[in-house]
């Protein structure tokens, strides 16, 4: 149970909603008590002579209020114990997500947005459930069955209670084994249906390749593979649960053969009355519903308790702020250019360094581009550079300032960043490019997108800047979702501009306008933007060149070609090829 | 825009017969066994019917009448010596039963999966991935509930609600017309129910779906959320969701706290009446005591099928709802037909003819104009373009991925439309711009578990390939795992192997498309040999992007806006390129 002391907080703040649930749940359980005696009393009454209708009249009239109780408590801890279930929920989603935004992109890269929504849903359910409908199992399972054989022992026959009850340990040993092989055959149908699905996902996935190479009929044999052991773990699920209901009945029909032979002797004898006898058969009946309860509460519990530990699990992640005492205001040396100084860099788990000591700087005040083949590491320098990830060697350092003395938010707030892929979100154009800068006026705005050269496309969307965009909304092309995100990079004048490919999708022309618009902005916005175009490359003040995470040369476009950088000159050569090809 | 697709969209469904008869088709070569199940099923159902029967007579006869004793021990024993075959029963219908749900299902599925495998790629364009995946499993899964959970237990309620009222009017009819009268009462607090909860439970469904697309857009997200400190921003905005969704969650609850709890009343009102009534008429002499008790417990158990019929009904509507889109899929037209041993392909030589093709993904938007393009066998052609010049839709006419909208291809001589189509693909291999490798050893990946090889077979082939001295650096060389859990291989690596599966299925026909990935020297000088490997002997076709592969080949094409054109100054244009 160790694994709920995260929500101890949350027990305490609602611990009133629980206890009071528990108590209208242990007053149902109570005046359900009530009812089998009472319909024992009634029976007695009715076979009496001479008759008292009085007593009669009483006795139903008593029944009567004691199911208006049972119903009122019943709605009541309803409300209270599931409701204090789904307030839980709500609760434990929020500091889910709140914790989740703050871990750092390395924690992402290791895992999958499928697995955390499956955190995000299905864990969450299981532990709303351990601690919702469990406690109300757990509670009738213990109370309902102490009270009902204490009643059958203090208000009918002590021996024929001991002989009936005989089958009851029984029960509940061969429940407890039931159970455990249960949940491992039912985690066993979970993983094979995981199985599946990833076969299906694959196929999919691959569904050019298995088309071309006509291997249709491989691919569904494998298919019928994977579903068939699918269905085999089902099959061997239900050799147990089928147990399950079975089980339950006998041992009551045991208990019933008892009543029945000896009980009705000790009618017969005198022992005890016809009344006793009928309400013994209540209590007999009531004892059903705990015994399948024992049943479920165990395996409520232990899903909810692995859904719990894999919920605690997240909640230890670490969050991003470094260590260091981290200095809270802007230094006097933001003037001063970006320096890479020695920087090795490995991503978790890899195999080789993405970045190896590798130093260039970034002169304050001027366009560098930086350039090179797919994975020579042109994104992993903006990742540094926005603290994604620290690296293992060497520093980042601004002037003099070693990067993270600054505080995260601080230095964060200073840049304005364009990520690879553009990422738009599913709100209003206005909403996506006033992200950062929620209180932005339409002016602002709107000079964005006209520096990102993209305010007469939006103007020309039905809706204009309150278009939204997304499943329900218009559709943007690839080259319009970058202008987008580059307005939002640009909203707030940041002094740092950090670009990752902000023009493959954009044509000459506009990418000419919008590097005029950027220079305009002067000589306090320092931009970093890496491209493979040579267009855009002859265009920066500067051209960092990597290869496989080293330096391979720096220099302008016109300096690198003069020194003739064997690298550059190729990467040129091929790409003023593709570029022609695009010509018209 | 990076849509993660939690909606369903959430009608209310009637049940459409013909939706139901193609359900009920599944079900059809299993009606032995479902039939067995429901008898089984109703055998178990008379026991429990029979129970409130046997202690009826116990009072009546033994303890309240004559009977002797031993004759009650006797009744007692076989009564449960018969409930004890009866539970073996139970045992069998449970397993029979589900076993049989998982069968059709399993029927299903593999139907599904079948068809997804014969769907044109054009479908496959409109239509995400991950909602066919759901179809497969979780959609598939729902309708199992249907057949088993549904379809068997809403017939053993029938029967039980049927037997019961049954056996009381046969125990005695005034007692059980009066209690009947219950009926109607209850039925109006379902419809009242149903009326109320419906609303409410697609409320918490549709915020339910919010709340998830809100929170896998944020995880995809991440990074632009970090960058621009929008943390505290979207947890309000996700919070705001989180409310309303707990609203909904709660309102939802409420509706059933009062449903469980009424209907409960309104059995203990059943049961309140039935003592009066059936009280009086034990005074009265006309009911032995044993009759109406043996009608409290027919009424306790006439309740419970009842409170489980609305939640029935959830679980037939989704059930309906899965299979609407179950059928819908498989209602999808396949690709063109193949015609098995039609036009039989042998050994093909390779001799290709284009003749006035033209084609458009949607109409009129023409990809391709016009295109007219022979190529003798065994010939090397290169084509070159700007992107979104038809390149790749012009190969992927060739072998069958899409059909053009006029004019005609040929292979040998064959109109390609009128050859097997499997055949005619496994005679035309092709290299796709991104690579595709299965979670599963190298050499699944390169045999794709379609070709049995040698242990020297393979050492040929990847020799030859020259993929043979990268696979033996791997830590378990051909058996090595590649792919999402295994090894991350590097784009060089990835493009020989699918160059080795290449020499491995020995097509008459390569096709390559290039990646537009740049490459540093030595992958290339690596990669030109293995191409070199796999256009030799073949009829090739090489949509190319970088200069070294253009200069393999034996013509160069040009396409431009679905227009072909003969490249003819090379030369000319590589000097243009000096920098």
């Amino acid at each position: 149970m160790r694994e709920y002391l995260t929500l101890l907080d949350f027990f305490r703040r609602h611990r009133w909603r629980y206890i009071l649930g528990v108590m209208w749940l242990l007053a149902v359980d109570f005046l359900q008590m009530l009812i089998p005696r009472l319909l024992g009393f009634f029976t007695d009454q009715l076979l009496a002579t001479p008759v008292n209708i009085g007593q009669l009249r009483h006795t139903l009239l008593l029944i009567l209020a004691i199911a208006v109780g049972i119903a009122f408590f019943r709605y009541l801890w309803r409300l209270y114990i599931m409701g204090a279930a789904r307030i839980l929920e709500k609760y434990l989603r929020d500091r889910l997500f709140k914790h989740l935004q703050q871990l750092p992109p390395s924690f992402y890269l290791r895992n999958k947005t499928g697995e955390l929504m499956a955190h995000l849903t299905n864990d969450i359910n299981a532990v709303r459930n351990s601690l919702g409908l469990s406690i109300v199992l757990l509670v009738d399972a213990v109370f309902l069955t102490a009270m009902a054989v204490f009643f059958m022992f203090t208000t009918v026959d002590y021996r024929l209670a001991l002989l009936a009850l005989i089958p009851l340990p029984f029960l509940a040993v061969s429940f407890q084994q039931l159970s455990q092989s249960l949940y491992h055959r039912f985690l066993g149908v979970q993983e094979s249906f995981g199985a599946l699905t990833e076969t299906a996902q694959e196929n999919l996935n691959a569904l050019r390749l298995v088309k071309a190479f006509a291997l249709e009929d491989v691919e569904k044999n494998r298919f019928a593979r994977t579903a068939a052991a699918y269905m085999e773990s089902n099959f061997r699920l239900y050799k147990i649960w089928g147990f399950y209901n079975p089980l339950i009945l006998f041992f009551g029909i045991i208990s019933f053969i008892i009543v029945v032979i000896f009980g009705g002797r000790l009618v017969i004898e005198g022992e005890i009355s016809i009344g006793d006898f009928v309400a013994f058969n209540g209590y007999l009946t009531l004892l059903a519903w705990p015994m399948m309860a024992a049943g479920w509460v165990i395996n409520f519990a232990q899903r909810g308790r692995a859904s719990m530990e894999r919920i605690n699990s997240l909640l230890r992640e670490e969050t991003g702020e470094p260590a260091k005492e981290p200095c809270q205001t802007w230094p006097a040396s933001t003037k001063d250019d970006l320096h890479f100084s020695n920087i090795t860099f490995r991503y978790d788990g890899a195999r080789i360094d993405s970045l190896s000591e590798l130093s260039f700087t970034i002169p304050r005040g001027q366009i560098t581009a930086i350039t090179g083949q797919i994975g020579s590491g042109k994104t992993t320098v903006f990742y540094l550079l926005l603290r994604f990830f620290t690296p293992q060697q060497g520093e980042i350092l601004l002037g003099n300032l070693p990067l993270d003395h600054l505080s995260l938010n601080l230095w964060r707030s200073k840049l304005g960043y364009l990520p690879q892929d553009g990422f738009i979100f599913a709100d209003s154009i206005a909403a996506n490019i006033s992200f950062a800068h929620t209180e932005a006026s339409q002016y602002e705005i709107e000079e964005a997108a006209s520096l990102a050269a993209i305010h007469k496309e939006i103007m020309a969307l039905p809706g204009g800047y309150e278009a939204q965009v997304g499943e329900r909304g218009v559709t943007l092309s690839g080259g319009q979702q970058q202008r987008i995100s580059l307005a939002r990079a640009l909203l707030g004048r940041p002094p740092f501009l950090l670009l990752d490919d902000p023009f493959s999708a954009v044509d000459v022309p506009t990418e000419e306008r919008i590097i005029a618009n950027m220079r305009s902005l002067g000589k306090d916005t320092t931009i970093l933007i890496s491209s493979h175009r040579v267009q855009t490359l002859k265009r920066a003040d500067k051209i960092i060149v990597l290869d496989k995470g080293r330096l391979a040369a720096a220099g302008s476009h016109d300096e690198l070609l003069q020194r003739g950088e064997e690298s550059y000159v190729r990467l040129c050569r091929q790409q003023l090829w593709q570029e022609k090809l695009e010509e018209d | 825009m990076h849509g993660h697709h939690y909606f369903h969209d959430e009608k209310p469904l009637k049940p459409d017969p013909r939706l139901l008869r193609r359900m009920f088709a599944y079900a059809r070569p299993y009606r032995g066994a479902l039939l067995l199940a429901l008898i089984l099923t109703m055998l178990v159902a008379s026991l429990q019917l029979a129970q409130p029967y046997i202690l009826k007579i116990v009072i009546d006869d033994y303890i309240l009448g004559p009977g002797e004793l031993s004759e009650l021990t006797r009744l007692a024993i076989t009564f449960f010596i018969v409930y004890s075959v009866g539970l073996a029963l139970y045992y069998l219908q449970f397993n029979l039963l589900m076993r049989t749900g998982q069968r059709i299902i399993n029927d299903i599925r593999r139907d599904v999966f079948a068809h997804l495998q014969e769907l044109p790629l054009s479908y496959m364009d409109h239509n995400p991935a991950g909602r066919m995946i759901t179809r497969v499993t979780n959609d598939a899964e729902t309708l199992s509930e249907m057949y088993t959970g549904f379809l068997v237990d809403l017939f053993r309620d029938l029967f039980i609600l049927t037997g019961i009222i049954v056996v009381m009017l046969q125990l005695h009819t005034p007692l059980a017309l009066l209690t009947f009268t219950f009926i109607p009462l209850v039925c109006v607090a379902i419809i009242i129910y149903r009326r109320k909860a419906q609303p409410a439970f697609r409320e918490l469904r549709r915020q339910l779906a919010r709340l998830n697309t809100f929170a896998a857009e944020n995880i995809a997200g991440i990074r632009v959320i970090q960058a621009f400190l929008q943390e505290n921003n979207r947890f309000n905005r996700f919070a705001g969701i989180n409310e309303e969704h707990f609203q909904a969650n709660l309102l939802e609850l409420k509706i059933f706290a009062v449903f469980r709890p009424a209907m409960d009343l309104l059995r203990s009102l059943a049961l309140a009446m039935l003592l009066w009534f059936g009280g009086a008429s034990v005074l009265a002499g006309a009911i032995p005591f044993g009759v109406l008790f043996a009608f409290i417990n027919y009424v306790e158990q006439f309740f419970r099928p009842l409170n489980d019929i609305s939640e029935r009904f959830s679980i037939f509507q989704s059930a309906l709802a899965s299979a609407e889109r179950i059928f819908q899929l498989l209602d999808e037209p396949k690709e063109g037909e193949t015609v098995p041993g039609k036009k039989p392909l042998h050994k093909i030589r390779g001799d290709i003819d284009f003749e006035r093709v033209w084609f458009a993904y949607e109409d009129e938007e023409w990809v391709l104009q016009d295109v007219s393009l022979q190529i003798k066998a065994g010939e090397k052609v290169a084509i070159a373009g700007p992107t979104g010049a038809g390149k790749t839709s012009l190969v992927n006419l060739l072998n069958r991925f899409y059909t053009a909208n006029r004019g005609s291809i040929r292979l040998d001589g064959l109109e390609i439309g009128e050859l097997d189509r499997q055949e005619l693909r496994r005679q035309v291999g092709i290299v796709q711009q991104d690579i595709f490798l299965f979670n599963a050893t190298v050499r699944e990946n390169i045999t794709l578990n379609a070709v049995n090889l040698s242990k020297d077979e393979l050492e040929a082939v990847t020799r030859s390939a020259g993929s043979y001295s990268f696979i033996q650096e791997l830590p378990q060389k051909l058996d090595t795992p590649v792919g999402e859990r295994g090894f991350t291989l590097s784009t060089g690596q990835r493009q020989l192997l699918a160059l080795t599966r290449i020499l491995v299925f020995n097509p008459a026909v390569f096709i390559l498309d290039e990646a537009t990935a740049h490459l540093d020297a030595h992958t290339e000088e690596m990669l030109q040999q293995s191409m070199a490997r796999a256009m030799h002997g073949r009829t090739s076709i090489i949509i190319a992007h970088r200069l070294s592969t253009l200069k393999m080949a034996d013509r160069i094409l040009f396409l431009r806006q679905g227009k072909l054109t003969q490249l003819d100054n090379f030369e000319h244009l590589l000097e243009e390129l000096q920098l």
